[in-house]
């Protein structure tokens, strides 16, 4: 079944079994722990907010200059997928929301983002560390496979919107 | 700025300036593979940031897979700033380089 599809030109669906639903919810706390920070996190904060510059004066003044953007993005993000996930319709397999075009960015800077972390929490640092194998996968890793799923389904409903344009 | 006192034979246009004092020498914003990102998110980040078409986003997106990083853009220091912090929003890895 698709999660993500195209009601209309300004609207998309998402919908999800409602396990699917409890693991994504289950897993928005950590992310926001991860984007506040925290000298626990650094080195998963490092992968949401990767250096500009390998020269250490040039990546200070870059820095000055964006000042907190990034994560107050990412905890708007973070804030709007929560908000679309209290709210919807629950039916007896299903959950279902309509989200609009900020929705669906939010969405997808989400799951990328939680994709980011994950990966560095199972300790996935080269295409050599995924296992082929599902059967011997980590489960952090599957769920890993589970959300690129998900991001691709989202992908795939936004590149459409791209080609229509 | 030549000496007054210099005879002039050489044309203004054969001195090399000072790459640091070099304003208009253009930068570069390059993309680095990760094992982790969707080849689908690159391809989608880059056409809808730079609003490349398909096929050039893909182009691009190989590069990064197969060489390990491409430039995706390239201008003034301000302008390529500005494009690395917005592939930093989409959780790219991205960062500026000098020709």
């Amino acid at each position: 079944m698709r999660r993500f599809r195209r009601l209309s030109e300004d609207l998309v669906q998402l919908r999800l079994p409602h396990a699917e639903k409890a693991l994504l919810l289950s897993m928005i706390p950590q992310l926001h722990a991860v984007v506040t920070g925290g000298t626990a996190v650094e080195h998963l904060r490092q992968r949401l907010f990767p250096r500009a510059y390998e020269d250490p004066e040039d990546e200070r003044e870059f820095r000055l200059l964006v000042g907190n953007d990034l994560q107050d993005q990412r905890m708007e993000a973070l804030d709007t997928v929560l908000a679309s996930l209290d709210g919807g319709r629950t039916r007896t397999r299903l959950w279902s929301v309509e989200l609009d075009d900020d929705q669906v960015s939010a969405w997808l800077a989400v799951l990328h983002d939680l994709r980011l972390v994950l990966a560095q929490i199972v300790g996935i640092t080269t295409e050599d560390d995924w296992s082929r194998d599902p059967v011997t996968a980590e489960p952090g890793e599957l769920v890993l496979w589970h959300i690129g799923a998900l991001q691709e389904d989202l992908l795939a409903v936004l590149t459409g919107g791209l080609e229509q344009a | 700025m030549r000496s007054s006192t210099a005879p002039v034979i050489v044309p203004d246009r054969t001195e090399v300036p000072d790459q640091h004092d070099e304003p208009d020498l253009p930068w570069n914003v390059i993309v680095w593979n990760d094992p982790v990102t969707l080849m689908s998110h690159v391809v989608y980040v880059l056409r809808k940031l730079f609003g490349y078409d398909e096929p050039t986003a893909t182009r691009l997106m190989l590069k990064v897979h197969h060489e390990g990083k491409a430039a995706v853009s390239s201008g003034p220091r301000e302008k390529c700033e500005f494009d690395v912090h917005r592939l930093h929003g989409h959780g790219l890895q991205a960062t500026l380089q000098r020709d």
